[in-house]
């Protein structure tokens, strides 16, 4: 069996009296995609917010490969370097060309060299096709080659995880595709993800594991096929219906 | 008009439109100093100094600035503080000045996403990288409007420093009126004056925020 | 403890008159301020509406306002038309004439940027429930557009009582004048009155403006 490199156990978030996720533990292995659904407001994001510390926790712990990441520890921008994440909205930023956001932060955080990492970048960029916009702003791009962009500006950390939070949930359809396409082939070639999607049909793909996050904990845990065909939990059904539409009063053709 | 007048006068008024310049662009360089120093501690809650800045920007917007020249350079003096009057009224403007330029540079950086500030964090910045390189360039693009509109406005605020005896435009055209009642003319090349150095400055504004704002910024 | 000259404002009716001083330029601010806000209103709606005569000239108006420095309109006021119309103005009318001007051009373009800045589809929405226009208007735009304008105006009210500092430039007995009186007066008695005289008054507008630009701060915040 392949090696743990997230582990996440009895998180506890809570916002004010509110609480997202109580007790919550989840394993990553190494190569593994694991996708996590749910419905709107069940704490998927802050899930993954947490992992990056980018929220406080008020229990619990998180480890990538046995060290931890929590706010207000020494290392924590060294820790984050290794948990590459894309954003909704891409986060791009906007007054640097494609190529400095890629650029930014391996020559300012890591001390990489300049040039090699350019090499880099341009072949990355090449890959998800976008190599001829490395000189353009983010504002002359349309919103699937943003999020593009933005993978590759998460990929050039080599990070041990990538983090993927509704990454499509602003696009317009027609730009869903070139984005769920690259993340695909990324699974292909063994990256460790962790997912937050409503695209099933992309979930059911892509993913090893499904994850159904609901009452902020977890509630159901299986591979794609049986989830989809025979989930286990009434929630888990509820869910999954939730995605269908019928007509009752349909004459028949 | 008596254009000989005019001709006899105006190294004169050459003379005072120089040190209603220069006063005020050192007063206005030295305020968005203070501005920009006061928006980082206010940004970065720095404990004691977050208090002491935020009193000092509502003490300089609540005050004006003749009042403050006055206090300077006729009140300080007697508890051993002494400025000469262009010191006086670099230093006034400055305080004014920075109270605002601290408004205008903080509007800006909470302007910029918390997000944006969260992605670079997730990038693995440090605090510092992630101000230096990616809020600070961003707010400043948009804080530039408000910028402009200060230095436009700190510039007429100079308008105030005859009364501190500095020899400027107001003081040269009051004295002239006074000496030789020569009022239509004294008046003409005041304004004149004044235009000559607002009216580009005015124009560098929107130019500068049109040409910003083709661009895109803050979308 | 060094000498503040803060004993002088006790001495006899010097703190009063010092009050009265400050009374005379808020005087000044606040009648000009309630020209301009009628005023203002009046013109802020004619020009509203866009490519009106209204518009065109609210903007030529405000343009020389905002490029002219006040102390250079009060002076064209106050030796300007005595020149030219042969006018004796006082300077306390001056000052409330160039104030007024000021003041009616900038709430002028408060209001019309307010109005303006309601969506046009707000409009367009109360229309096509089947309002009337002063319907619309009474219900739909109005009440939108004052929640935009009563801090602005309270943030144009502070600004002027800060100007009015100025007609002491114009010759006007007010706050500052009074202090340079003490303190002549006073020159023997208290050698360091300056101290204490001007930063009592550095003290007194800052009394006056910080309550009404905390209420609009406030307001802004509260109806955001």
């Amino acid at each position: 069996m392949a090696e743990t490199v997230l582990s996440i156990s009895h998180l506890t978030k809570r916002f004010d009296d509110q609480t997202i996720l109580e007790d919550l533990s989840l394993d990553v292995r190494e190569g593994e995609v694991v996708v996590i659904v749910g419905s709107s407001g069940c704490g998927k994001s802050t899930l993954l917010r947490c992992i990056n510390a980018l929220e406080d926790i008020q229990g619990g712990e998180i480890r990538l490969r046995g060290e931890l990441i929590r706010q207000g520890s020494k290392n924590l921008p060294e820790m984050r370097r290794k948990v590459g994440m894309v954003f909704q909205n891409y986060e791009l930023f906007p007054h640097l060309t494609v190529l400095d956001n890629i650029l930014l932060a391996p020559v300012k955080a890591q001390k990489r060299s300049r040039e090699e990492t350019r090499e880099e970048a341009l072949a990355l960029l090449d890959r998800v096709g976008l190599k001829e916009k490395a000189g353009s702003f983010p504002r002359q791009l349309s919103g699937g080659q943003k999020q593009r962009v933005a993978i590759v500006r998460a990929l050039i950390m080599h990070p041990e995880i990538l983090l993927f939070d509704e990454v499509t949930a602003a696009l317009d359809p027609e730009m869903v595709r070139e984005v769920l396409d690259v993340i695909v082939s990324l699974a292909d070639q063994g990256k460790t993800m962790l997912i937050v999607t409503h695209e099933m049909s992309f979930a059911r793909a892509v993913a090893d594991r499904i994850i159904l996050l609901e009452d902020r904990q977890i509630l159901e845990e299986s591979v794609p096929e049986q989830f989809f065909t025979s989930p286990k939990t009434e929630q888990a059904k509820k869910f999954l219906q939730s995605f269908e539409f019928n007509r009752k009063n349909k004459t028949e053709a | 008009m008596d254009w000989a007048y005019i001709g006899k006068v105006l190294p004169l008024y050459g003379k005072a439109a120089w040190l209603t310049l220069r006063t005020g662009t050192a007063g206005i360089l030295l305020a968005s100093l203070v501005g920009l120093l006061c928006a980082a501690a206010l940004h970065w809650r720095v404990p004691v100094l977050r208090r002491l800045t935020a009193a000092y920007v509502e003490l300089s917007r609540n005050t004006p600035l003749l009042v403050q020249l006055f206090f300077i350079y006729y009140g300080l003096p007697k508890i051993g503080i002494k400025t000469n009057p262009e010191a006086c009224g670099i230093v006034g403007l400055a305080f004014l000045g920075g109270g605002y330029m601290t408004e205008a540079f903080r509007s800006g950086i909470e302007a910029v996403d918390r997000i944006q500030e969260e992605s670079a964090l997730s990038l693995g910045l440090t605090r510092r990288q992630t101000f230096l390189h990616v809020i600070l360039p961003q707010a400043m693009a948009i804080s530039v409007p408000a910028f402009m509109a200060n230095v436009v406005f700190l510039m007429k605020e100079t308008s105030v420093f005859s009364a501190v005896s500095l020899m400027d435009l107001m003081f040269t055209a009051k004295d002239q009126i006074g000496l030789y009642y020569q009022t239509t003319e004294s008046l003409f090349l005041l304004v004149g004056a004044y235009l000559l150095i607002l009216l580009p400055l005015s124009l560098l504004g929107t130019f500068w925020e049109r040409r910003l704002r083709h661009a895109g910024f803050g979308t | 403890m060094p000498d503040l000259g803060l004993e002088v404002l006790w001495k006899g009716k010097n703190f009063v008159r010092l009050l009265g001083g400050l009374w005379v330029a808020l005087r000044i601010s606040l009648i000009a301020a309630g020209i301009s806000l009628v005023a203002g209103i009046l013109l802020g709606i004619l020009a509203s509406r866009k490519r009106s005569v209204s518009s065109v000239i609210l903007r030529i108006w405000l343009g020389i306002i905002h490029i002219m420095p006040q102390m250079v309109l009060l002076f064209l006021m106050y030796f300007g038309t005595t020149r030219a119309f042969g006018w004796n103005l006082s300077g306390e009318t001056a000052a409330i004439i160039v104030f007024s001007l000021w003041g009616t051009a900038e709430m002028g373009d408060l209001v019309r940027g307010a109005v303006s800045s309601i969506p046009a589809i707000q409009r367009e929405s109360a229309e096509a429930l089947g309002l009337k226009t002063p319907q619309v208007y009474r219900w739909i735009i109005l009440p939108q557009a004052i929640r935009r304008l009563i801090p602005l105006s309270i943030n144009l009210i502070t600004r002027m009582i800060k100007t009015t500092s100025l007609v002491t430039l114009i010759g006007v007995v007010e706050i500052l004048k009074v202090a340079q009186q003490i303190i002549e007066a006073n020159r023997k008695a208290s050698p360091n009155a300056a101290f204490g005289v001007y930063l009592t008054i550095f003290v007194m507008y800052y009394l006056a403006c910080r309550p009404l630009s905390l209420a609009a701060k406030k307001l802004e915040k509260h109806w955001r």
